[in-house]
């Protein structure tokens, strides 16, 4: 059985056909996979650094398409990710039955404890800088204790959790302001001492022939420290085409300097930044899932006004905070002492995990309604497909692109115009609509969901659709038409 | 699902099936400090486990209290001055418990954990024991929280314990065998891990010698020589004593509350973050091993005496001598010749830590369940058993009782102590946990962070008084 990112799900309760929610999930996770690549293609093919200077240096065509697809897949598609598994995980719970003497919950944490191994392949091994399986299997063994919390608690403890995130980037905001402030009195005092000295040098010029010194005061110890960490901090965020040309080389270069050269990107993602933002950010998101799930959100039971309600809104919202936000944003990269001297608060991450909300739910609803409506329904059950086997395409995602632009593949890293790397991205979505729809005319489910559902169930499981049909599911009618 | 789920109020059992009130009676029974319900009958396991789980407790503080009053500026002193009696101290410490007790207690946190779950059904549509374990085991997270910053504990356990323990549950099954070869994997990954950052360390070195043989003959450094020379020196300069670091750090801990918040907040969130990515492979393998104690029957007093002998012999005879290389080879030559070394191990002493500790926690505990079974102290081993059972309440009181006593918003003694004489403190704090547990517990059903969390876990108001039991 396939499911979207999601642990496979064992003797399901329900055949698929007649499981609206997930054929609702499976379409979702597709579209958020294959939007996801719209930003993450970003990152495989270039330096942060290029893409910042798209917004130093005078705005181009290649400026204002960074900008529409931030302003589309920004935060959009990646949150809606994260909510999917969110929901998964009750409908996981909910649907599937015991395997192998082992009950539904133990079931989903052995899932996520071999996602949890999965992910470490995909950030270590494959070396996705950005991998989300590590995170999510971690958030999802959290998330565990409130599968039976109501709805609307959900929905106010995934709210809450946002705000934290917006509280946690305020005050790491603060610090940096205050690090600014420190830094300014410094160099006052240091212009004070200066000009104390000349003037003391004047002196005793002025009466001559005393070999005293002059004494002046000069900054304590801490003082030169206020002063260079501000300091420290403006460079490392300054374009520097040196650095930037060795982090090509060295992406260009073979596995193992390429792997030296992301671990402490990677590790640092994996620990400090979800321990510092990063979990707020998908506990909130996974919450809102599970809300929705519960609410019935998936399983079309919102009214078609309903739906459009929380479209409009929901992108409405999204839209309005990222153009509004995003002069905030470019000034933090062109001017970063700018960025911290004038803004009394950052705009650009203290309603970020809003505007992710709402821009997720936003797009998740459009799709909803014209899923509904019938209308591109060729389109819909194409990308259905991709989300039926999301985790092998997630995956397929992570070597393609790794392939395509590291060393040890074909090695375009750093090579491309923004524009271009979109040809790579059409190139991957074809690929993956192609092959997931092939594929699931002969197997059961995707490559990898095969292997996670062997790991979870501890047994071998069968993989092509003919050798399942004998446990009397109706598996045919898997087969997308 | 919609009718269960209402509010939180559904893990108050009352409002499901009778069904699920009866299993989850079974549940409400069960002891927070990590133990499961069980018949009467048994009722000596759980002692045994408790007295152990006391020891440990106890024991903890021993290598806690350095770092609760003790600025660690001082180390390079204590350890290049061998004859007096903080470095005795220390030896003594370093040699027979450092890392041991710790190391009892994540494997009766791991015993704990199948005792917790074993023989229960797993039940539908209402909460069961999974939801109870991961429950229990968010608000422990938690409380590692609150212990670290609002207590201002650096040296918490219990945020990495809630989450290790999230990862155990499917393996409270396993064969104690496979357990073993899990807690060896873990091991070797620590051991890999520990390598890999000597080795840099000694690449460090190889290239500080290259740059100053080059300086010798005159040369001139190229940049990566100069960087290596730099590092190496800065190697050597964190384990001298600074006497600037150390001003600053006795003025942080003795100032206000925000003072010490804020010179403790680096440390915390670093060892939360860093201490649990790079260091979850210490505490699993110790968990991995008491459930695998466990289910031979070490922890429950089932083995025979001679075995029990057996074990101490094992566990001393092999644990002690790795414990005085451990000392000896590792920290001291680390901090007195540092240089030779690093040239001349090509594997850290420090490697051997994990198996010295785990051979020493075995004999400690060996020791113990010999005198208990002799019968003794009988009064000690009582004491030292409700010790044990309101852990959670110890744990967290040794917390609240040492930062008072140390911080500068509550008696600011930090630094002002010796090394050895840390060890009053000790000493004082068992006695006031020795005497206090027993009374307690002659009132209460279980000590006061026990009925909080346990509460907290079910979600509603546990009965505290004894009496209201009878």
């Amino acid at each position: 059985m396939i499911n979207a990112l999601l642990p496979p799900l064992p003797n399901p309760s329900l055949p698929i056909e007649a499981d609206k929610s997930r054929r609702a999930i499976d379409l979702l996770c597709g579209l958020a996979l294959l939007g996801m690549l719209l930003v993450t293609i970003q990152a495989f093919g270039l330096t942060d650094a290029q893409t910042q200077q798209l917004i130093s240096n005078p705005h181009g065509g290649n400026y204002w398409l960074l900008t529409g697809m931030n302003a589309l897949a920004g935060t959009s598609m990646a949150g809606l990710l994260t909510l999917i598994f969110g929901a998964g995980l009750l409908l996981f719970l909910d649907k599937a039955q015991a395997v192998n003497s082992m009950a539904v919950p133990e079931l989903l944490i052995r899932a996520l404890m071999a996602l949890l191994v999965f992910g470490l392949l995909d950030a270590l091994g494959v070396l996705w800088t950005y991998d989300l399986l590590f995170s999510y299997a971690i958030l999802g063994i959290l998330m565990f204790p409130f599968r039976l919390v109501s709805a609307q608690t959900l929905l106010i403890m995934a709210i809450v959790l946002a705000l934290v995130f917006s509280g946690k980037s305020y005050w790491s905001f603060a610090e940096q302001k205050q690090k600014y402030e420190k830094y300014q009195t410094v160099v006052a005092l240091e212009k004070k001492y200066k000009a104390q000295e000349k003037k003391a040098k004047n002196d005793l010029k002025a009466t001559a022939k005393t070999k005293a010194k002059a004494k002046t005061p000069k900054l304590t110890d801490e003082q030169q420290e206020d002063k260079s960490a501000w300091e420290g901090m403006v460079k490392g965020r300054q374009y520097d085409k040196k650095q930037d040309e060795a982090t090509i080389k060295a992406m260009r270069s073979d596995y193992t300097t390429t792997w030296s050269h992301l671990l402490p990107t990677i590790q640092y993602r994996q620990a400090t930044y979800l321990y510092q933002f990063g979990i707020w950010d998908f506990a909130s998101m996974m919450l809102l899932g599970m809300a929705l799930f519960k609410l019935g959100f998936f399983a079309d039971r919102f009214t078609t006004a309903q739906y459009l309600g929380v479209a409009v809104a929901g992108i409405g919202i999204s839209q309005a905070i990222y153009w509004f936000t995003l002069p905030a944003f470019e000034l933090k990269i062109t001017d970063f002492t700018k960025y911290i001297s004038t803004n009394p608060i950052p705009p650009d991450t203290l309603f970020r995990s809003i505007g992710q909300m709402a821009s997720a739910v936003g797009w998740a609803s459009v799709v909803l309604v014209l899923y509904r409506a019938n209308v591109f329904a060729s389109l819909w059950r194409a990308i259905q497909t991709v989300g039926r086997m999301g985790f092998s395409n997630y995956l397929f995602q992570s070597m393609l692109g790794v392939w395509f632009f590291y060393g040890y593949g074909l090695g375009y890293f750093g090579q491309f115009k923004l524009y271009q790397l979109y040809f790579v991205v059409a190139e991957i979505w074809m690929l993956q609509l192609i092959f997931s729809a092939v594929w699931l005319r002969y197997y059961r489910l995707g490559p990898f969901e095969w292997l996670w559902e062997c790991v979870m169930t501890g047994q071998w499981q069968p993989i092509r659709l003919h050798d399942a049909e004998s446990t009397a599911t109706p598996i045919l009618s898997q087969i997308p038409s | 699902m919609e009718a269960n789920s209402s509010s939180l109020n559904i893990i108050n059992a009352s409002s499901i099936g009778e069904d699920v009130a009866i299993a989850s009676d079974q549940v409400v029974l069960v002891p927070p400090a990590l133990d499961s319900p069980r018949p009467v009958s048994k009722a000596d396991r759980i002692q045994t486990v408790d007295l152990i789980r006391g020891l440990a407790l106890l024991g903890i503080l021993m290598m806690n209290m350095p770092g609760f009053g003790f600025p660690g500026t001082r180390y390079p002193l204590l350890l290049t001055k061998p004859d007096s009696p903080d470095f005795y101290a220390l030896g003594a410490i370093f040699v027979a418990f450092d890392g041991t007790m710790r190391a009892l207690f994540s494997m009766l946190f791991g015993a704990g954990m199948v005792l917790f779950t074993s023989n229960k059904q797993e039940l539908t549509g209402g909460p069961s024991v999974v939801d109870y374990y991961y429950r229990r085991l968010l608000w422990l997270v938690l409380f590692g929280v609150f212990n670290a910053y609002v207590l201002l504990w650096g040296g918490d356990i219990l945020y990495f314990y809630g989450l290790c323990g999230m990862l155990l549950y499917p393996f409270r099954k396993t064969k104690p065998g496979w357990l073993v070869v899990m807690a060896l994997l873990c091991v070797s990954i620590g051991l890999f891990k520990g390598q890999l950052g000597w080795n840099e360390t000694r690449e460090t070195r190889a290239g500080y010698l290259t740059a100053i043989t080059a300086e010798k003959a005159h040369k001139k450094l190229t940049p990566k020589q100069t960087e290596a020379k730099a590092a190496w020196e800065g190697i050597e300069k964190r384990i001298k004593h600074d006497p600037k670091a150390e001003a600053k750090v006795l003025k942080e801990m003795r100032g206000d509350y925000g003072s010490v918040f804020s010179h403790l907040l680096p440390e915390n969130s670093g060892s939360e973050t860093w201490g649990m990515y790079h260091g979850c492979w210490d505490m699993l393998a110790m968990m991995f091993l008491g459930m695998a104690l466990l289910s031979w029957g070490f922890f429950s007093n089932k083995l025979t005496t001679s075995t029990y002998v057996a074990t101490l012999m094992l566990g001393y005879g092999i644990g002690l001598p790795l414990g005085w290389f451990y000392f000896n080879d590792g920290l001291v030559a680390y901090y007195q010749h540092i240089g030779q070394t690093v040239d001349d191990f090509r594997t850290p002493m420090f490697a051997v830590y994990d198996f010295r500790r785990a051979f020493l926690a075995v004999g400690h505990a060996s020791l113990l369940l010999l005198i208990y079974r002799s019968g003794i102290v009988p009064w000690l081993m009582k004491a030292l058993t409700s010790v044990g059972q309101m852990a959670f309440t110890n744990y967290l009181m040794q917390s609240i009782i040492c930062t008072l006593f140390f911080y500068g918003y509550g008696f600011s003694n930090y630094g002002k102590l010796s090394y050895y004489q840390l060890y009053y403190v000790v000493a004082a704090v068992w006695v006031f946990q020795l005497i206090l547990s027993p009374i307690w517990l002659s009132y209460f059903r279980f000590g006061p962070f026990e009925w909080l969390w346990r509460s907290l876990t079910y979600w509603k108001r546990q009965p505290m008084l004894l009496s209201a039991d009878r």
